[in-house]
């Protein structure tokens, strides 16, 4: 059960990564952004064409995939100030849907189901813990990723821009009104969102399937660990995604392991069972 | 109307048109991507005698890539129609992807057959097409010569696999691993497959039945969606059971992401693999890690059952196969190799019965199939036959290869010379 659990942090490191980009998406722009695994796996995808075409190492193609994925996120961001500013939360997220379905088609073309070695930064020996290896990348993925929700959760909290960054969410063409650069700032979460989603995926890259779809969809897994958080505390959604990683893990070895793609989905419905519970107790009283 | 209410209309309208433009744009590179209405167009038909059409159905897009039986199966065509084709009718050939759904495997056997009045199907590699076309394809005497991946790819009159398929290669697999690796503990990961479960079980009573003292050493079977899963808790889990052999029932991308993760986990073992896991690429990108001994003590190395011939082999026809791949610049893998394959069983049936029978007509192509003498391809452990029975167990038999120094090469001490084959039949499926 340990080994199990143990080995359930290479899915929840990404898991908690993607979460808490997901919920700082919703809470600061409105958009639940369905295309963030895609996102970050084409960007991904870059670093293994820079070791094939211009035999860069680990270190400078890992930029190259980060500065990718920032720029992705900085393209799409720009289209979605331009075109869907002051949209409904449910179109923007219509919208990065098919996002989502093109990426796929394009990175579908890069991973065409040969064999590929990806650049791994933490390629060192496993941490041995209690008698089993866990990569050192997901160790240090699944404690970047709680540091990052407790720094986004204190800069927000703490700081004008983050003050201005929640105006913005609250009210975009107020926060515009009174001299806030929505946005920039808007663009800039998007790249920022993005070239963490680069370095969750690259993270996972060495030990995982090579499939494009795959990378894509770990975001389905991620909304799940959001939504524990309620869309809004981050550390919960960050530690909610270590959290369906390792029971993934401990599922998926088990008789009912060929169901274990549904335990997001479980763990979805629970939440929002309970979310809503005084929604239901008040209507039927 | 006011100017304000116009400008909420026309940028209501901008917005809905650029909505449905992105929709759209995005529909259409994932149509693109997924060739699902993409023609082969291989060949056109020069000659005075009327083509031969004949169309492909594979699972290109999905968890589950077979995408290169596609170009493996063009390159073939393409070949025979430079040389004339086939008792001068060329041969034209196109292909979809059904995505792996049964709905598109319909859709496209329809079109292809009804619309485009197709008279075989050439390389069929996919997740629904044999459970979905079955009645279809008997209805029109319609023949399939394809990769087998399901239970009743194996069972039905129309349709012929060239491979062993996950079935006999998975008893070739057992025999290979019993007979030759020897190991104390065995961790089955198998695909999150629920057409292929219940067989693979009812196999595996019927292989320890036949082998007395084999179930002693079968410690797990662990069920994996390694189409969209992280294998590293399966190979913990193995970790954890004390298992010496990991055998693999996946593609070979999800092989080397599994090898990988058990050297991030610390599991010593041997891995191998069912064919599905062939491909040329995977030395080079295991490197070392590919070689006995990499994983510890126990790792005897990455194995695999090749069900057609290695590509660096010696065999003239399978040199043919590699040249022109390279001429085509197609990859070589156990992919390509199932469309090259189908495609040349197919050939040869109906150069032996083009004075016999009708080619260009479905019923005459199915009958040049059922009569046709047994070929010697070159890639499989016994000649290839449709043959006229209910089903069409042709490839009995796998290649275990094993890497070493960063290449594939035959495994020692097989059954069967360079082969390990299963003599007799395998029980049928239980309904």
């Amino acid at each position: 059960m340990v080994a199990e659990m143990l080995a359930g942090l290479v899915s929840g490191g990404v898991y908690a990564a993607l979460a808490v980009c997901i919920v700082l998406m919703y809470q600061m722009l409105g958009v639940v952004n369905l295309a963030l695994g895609a996102m970050g796996a084409l960007a991904a995808c870059m670093s293994l064409l820079c070791v094939r075409w211009f035999g860069l190492g680990p270190g400078p193609s890992t930029v190259v995939a980060v500065l990718c994925g920032a720029l992705i996120g900085v393209i799409l961001g720009l289209l979605m100030v331009r075109y869907f500013l002051e949209a409904s939360v449910e179109l923007r997220t219509t919208v990065t849907i098919a996002v989502t379905v093109g990426i796929i088609a394009v990175g579908d073309r890069i991973l065409n189901g040969a064999t590929y070695n990806f650049p791994n930064l933490f390629s060192g020996p496993s941490v041995e813990i209690f008698g089993t290896g866990v990569p050192i990348g997901s160790l240090v993925e699944v404690v970047a990723a709680v540091l990052l929700a407790v720094g986004v959760q204190v800069f927000l909290r703490g700081t004008h821009l983050g003050a201005q960054l929640r105006a913005m969410s609250e009210r975009p063409i107020t926060a515009g009104l009174l001299g806030i650069r929505v946005r920039t700032l808007t663009v800039a979460v998007w790249g920022f969102a993005s070239a963490i989603a680069t370095i969750a995926v690259m993270v996972v890259l060495p030990t995982s399937t090579t499939s494009f779809p795959p990378l894509a969809y770990l975001v389905i897994f991620a909304l799940g660990a959001a939504l524990l958080g309620l869309m809004r505390n981050m550390i919960v959604a960050a530690v909610g995604g270590v959290l369906i990683g390792m029971l993934q893990s401990i599922v998926q070895p088990s008789g009912i392991g060929r169901y274990t793609d549904a335990v997001p989905f479980v763990v979805i419905v629970l939440v929002m069972v309970w979310w809503r519970r005084s929604d239901v107790w008040s209507e039927a009283r | 109307m006011s100017i304000l209410d116009r400008r909420r209309i026309n940028r209501n309208m901008r917005r809905s048109l650029t909505i449905a433009a992105a929709v759209a744009i995005s529909l259409s590179a994932a149509a693109c991507a997924s060739s699902s209405s993409s023609s082969g167009g291989t060949t056109t038909s020069s000659g005075s005698k009327a083509p031969i059409k004949v169309a492909q159905i594979t699972t290109i897009s999905g968890g589950y890539p077979f995408g290169d039986v596609v170009p493996g199966t063009q390159a073939y065509f393409k070949l025979i129609n430079s040389r004339g084709g086939i008792d001068g009718h060329q041969i034209q050939f196109q292909y979809g992807d059904d995505k792996g759904t049964a709905s598109q495997a319909a859709e496209l056997a329809r079109l292809y057959v009804l619309q485009d009045h197709v008279v075989a199907m050439v390389g069929n590699t996919s997740l629904a097409d044999c459970n979905t076309n079955q009645g279809f394809y008997t209805a029109n005497s319609i023949a399939v010569i394809g990769g087998g991946t399901e239970p009743v790819c194996f069972s039905q009159p129309n349709w012929d696999p060239v491979n062993a398929g996950p079935y006999y290669g998975k008893v070739v697999q057992w025999q290979y691993t019993f007979n030759v690796l020897k190991p104390t503990t065995v961790c089955e990961i198998e695909q999150n497959d629920p057409t292929s479960i219940p067989y693979y079980n009812q196999l595996r009573t019927w292989f320890e039945s036949q082998n007395p003292g084999v179930a002693a050493e079968f410690k797990e079977i662990t069920y994996t969606n390694d189409a969209t899963q992280n294998p590293t808790p399966a190979v913990a889990h193995a970790k954890a059971l004390g298992c010496n052999l990991i055998e693999l029932s996946t593609v070979a991308p999800n092989m080397v992401a599994f090898v990988k993760a058990a050297k991030a986990v610390g599991l010593d073992a041997t891995f191998i693999t069912l064919g599905s896991g062939y491909d040329t690429s995977v030395p080079g990108t295991l490197g070392s890690l590919g070689d006995p001994g990499a994983l510890g003590p126990n790792d005897k190395g990455v194995f695999v059952g090749a069900e057609l011939a290695a590509v660096n082999s010696t065999n003239p026809q399978v040199q043919l196969m590699v040249n022109t791949f390279k001429a085509d610049n197609v990859a070589a893998n156990f992919w390509s190799e199932i469309g090259w394959v189908s495609a040349a069983t197919f050939v040869a049936a109906l150069k032996d019965g083009a004075s016999k029978y009708d080619i260009t007509t479905a019923k005459g192509v199915l009958e040049a199939l059922q009569n046709m003498t047994p070929y010697s391809s070159g890639f499989a452990a016994n000649p290839l036959q449709f043959g006229s029975g209910s089903s069409h167990p042709g490839n009995r038999g796998s290649q275990m290869l094993l890497i070493e120094n960063g290449t594939w090469v035959v495994a020692p001490n097989q059954n069967d010379g360079d082969y390990d084959v299963v003599h007799g039949l395998l029980p049928a499926a239980s309904s």
